[in-house]
């Protein structure tokens, strides 16, 4: 069951492939070639921003996504704070926060407001927050996610 | 009876070269294949500087051990500092190699290169590592050669040592065109496959100015390299998945850098034939990339290492043979030289090179002796004419089109170089009235912006001419380019107009008037 809401700045994969395929570009790099093949297929685009815009690919793999920000909630020291983390690296020195990368960071009232109620709706907020900043800060699609992959 | 006999017709064998389409698929999936693999090397740098497991790693190293690893500055003989680091760095890596309780298997290839008969398959998500689970293994001491070596990087950078990461990219061979691989090839995974490492380290020696090279599992090595590297595979066995074309590295302070150069014997030949960046195209996609994962700004030590890259690039020696000579980036054989290309004066050959065991000598010339010749229309065409009293650097023998069925077959083209030539300046166009100076023809060729007259611009549009009739200004059609037709005649293409600088806004608003008025024209005509 996948989301059919994509990310902007994800090249217009679903959520779920974008997982997949960060997770299998940090963890997995035997199943590379299979994975970007049937990706490839299934998204024509997908060849042409590779072979022209590279650098936007790597913006949409280093943004932290799925593990790194899971990892930080379960008392896991990665670096720094969840809004550390957003858009940003966990090595040391200047973050380079391009025009270009999905993910801003930072979190105005507004976008407090948003993420408040969607918790309430019953999500812990580490999750909430990685939700709503990877679809855009729309807080229904957010809430349509969030119901259709991680409720219990 | 005459006719050809079954034998001759099945004596062709059909080449065993895989079709235009899937050439280039191959270099799209090479490509695709390579960045995850540079993104994969970056993202893993990141879990090997995890504090927790620096932490934890930092107790296995012994104050004396840490004291060799920071000498003390020998003023006398900075060898003797680096002697004690090297030292300090053997003891780590018995420190490691007890450390590692249980070496696992690789289950497949891992990161070894695949070949193209195997990019398809299924894809088990199950075996995805995540950084909770490769710091619980790096602190057990379990888990295959790739966790072990990087593991060992977070042992020295625990050690605050400047410890890079270094990793061989094997994307799939862009360069084998094979359709089919044969029998004979298909050869069960064996210990050999895998005895150069894709992964290894590399440490910053402060007092020799140079990067100390440490393979801490596979070859159990330290080396300071020279001129040639015990990490450069060799052998068909330890060749056939370990190609080595891309060797990043990454350092604590995410820095990502192309080090290739260190390990490849022959950089410039056997290595860049098989390089995306071997054509301009790729070597700027390359290029974007490694820009983009380096974040970090440059550094002393970046500037000592591009000196040793220097020193390396400028001691490889001319190839030995015909193959690497060819499009190599350095030397050239007289033999390839183009029709369009010569020799400066007074440069002689570089070098020989020997053919059939020596029955045929080849000349051999630097490249940077050699001069790119064009005819004097084709500097036109790039907006130079001829310098007064340039004389032509050699004549070639053209086909004659322009003149068919006349008596002589060919005609003789003078060529000359950019330093026989200089930009062409256009005549100002006359103020006030805008007059701008015209060609035989009534038209001003613009194959270049610099053949613009300073004082006017170019418009490009298809209503530009009626734009300029409308105002009644001065201007001239501009050809800014060439349709080449049959029968080998150019026929001009008017791309717009030239106008005074002064008529700019003028026309520009005419035309959007124009253009308006033709839309609502066939608004209005669907309506």
């Amino acid at each position: 069951s996948g989301t059919s809401a994509s990310a902007p700045g994800s090249i217009g994969l679903t959520m779920e492939d974008l997982l997949a395929l960060r997770q299998v570009v940090s963890g997995n790099p035997e199943a590379l070639a299979p994975l970007l093949e049937n990706l490839s297929a299934r998204y024509p685009q997908l060849r042409e921003q590779i072979m022209s815009n590279p650098e936007v690919f790597v913006s949409m793999l280093l943004e932290a996504v799925g593990d790194n920000l899971q990892d930080a909630m379960t008392g896991f020291e990665g670096s720094g704070d969840i809004e550390n983390l957003i858009g940003g690296e966990t090595g040391e020195g200047e973050m380079a926060i391009e025009e270009d990368s999905a993910v801003p960071i930072e979190i105005t009232e507004a976008d407090e407001q948003a993420i408040s109620r969607l918790c309430e709706l019953g999500f812990e907020r580490s999750l909430v927050i990685q939700v709503y900043f990877a679809c855009g800060k729309n807080e229904e699609i957010a809430a349509n996610m969030l119901f259709n992959d991680y409720a219990e | 009876v005459s006719g050809t006999t079954r034998k001759q017709v099945t004596e062709r064998k059909p080449r065993n070269v895989c079709s235009n389409e899937e050439r280039k698929y191959r270099k799209y999936m090479h490509m695709a294949v390579l960045l995850c693999l540079m993104i994969h090397g970056a993202l893993r740098n990141s879990w090997i500087g995890n504090a927790k497991l620096l932490r934890r790693l930092s107790k296995l190293v012994p104050d004396k051990v840490f004291r060799l690893l920071h000498p003390e500055k020998d003023e006398e003989l900075p060898l003797r500092s680096t002697r004690k680091l090297l030292d300090g760095l053997k003891m780590c890596m018995e420190i490691w190699q007890k450390h590692w309780k249980i070496m696992r298997r690789y289950e497949g290839y891992e990161c070894y290169m695949k070949h193209w008969d195997e990019i398809k398959g299924k894809i088990d998500m199950k075996r995805s590592l995540t950084e909770q689970q490769f710091v619980r293994q790096v602190l057990k001491g379990q888990g295959n050669r790739d966790i072990a070596s990087q593991g060992f990087i977070a042992l020295l950078r625990s050690c605050s040592l400047n410890a890079r990461l270094v990793m061989s990219c094997q994307p799939p061979d862009f360069t084998d065109l094979k359709e089919h691989l044969s029998v004979s090839k298909k050869k069960r995974i064996s210990e050999s496959t895998f005895k150069y490492p894709i992964f290894w380290c590399e440490v910053w020696d402060k007092f020799s100015k140079k990067w100390i090279t440490i393979d801490p599992i596979n070859l159990k090595t330290i080396e300071q390299i020279r001129f040639n590297s015990k990490l450069e595979p060799h052998g068909v066995a330890g060749s056939d998945r370990n190609c080595m074309r891309y060797v990043i590295a990454y350092d604590r302070k995410d820095g990502c850098k192309d080090i290739t150069r260190r390990y490849q014997h022959w950089f410039n030949s056997k290595c860049r034939r098989r390089r995306i960046t071997k054509e301009p195209e790729g070597a700027f996609w390359y290029e974007k990339i490694l820009k983009k994962l380096h974040r970090r700004k440059k550094t002393k030590i970046d500037d000592y290492e591009d000196e040793y890259m220097r020193d390396r690039d400028e001691n490889e020696s001319m190839p030995d043979n015909i193959q690497d000579l060819k499009n190599h980036p350095k030397f050239v054989l007289e033999k390839d030289l183009k029709a369009n290309q010569c020799i400066k004066a007074g440069c002689k050959e570089c070098g020989y090179l020997n053919v059939n065991h020596k029955k045929k000598i080849l000349k051999v010339y630097n490249r940077r002796d050699v001069l790119d010749l064009k005819s004097a229309r084709q500097w036109y065409n790039d907006g130079r004419i001829l310098k007064i009293g340039s004389k032509y650097r050699k004549i070639i023998q053209k086909q004659n089109w322009r003149k068919p069925g006349s008596s002589e077959e060919t005609r003789e083209e003078r060529l000359y170089s950019i330093e026989d030539t200089e930009v062409y300046i256009a005549p100002l166009a006359s103020a006030p009235d805008g007059k701008i100076v015209k060609n035989t023809f009534g038209n001003i060729e613009v194959l270049t912006p610099t053949m613009i007259p300073m004082n006017c611009c170019l418009v490009e549009s298809p209503v530009a001419i009626k734009a300029a009739n409308f105002l009644q200004i001065e201007y001239a059609r501009a050809v800014t380019g060439f349709k080449f037709e049959k029968g080998n005649s150019a026929k001009p293409i008017i791309g717009g107009v030239v106008v005074a600088q002064w008529f700019k806004e003028a026309i520009l608003a005419a035309i959007d008037g124009i253009e308006y008025c033709a839309e609502r024209e066939e608004f209005e005509k669907h309506d």
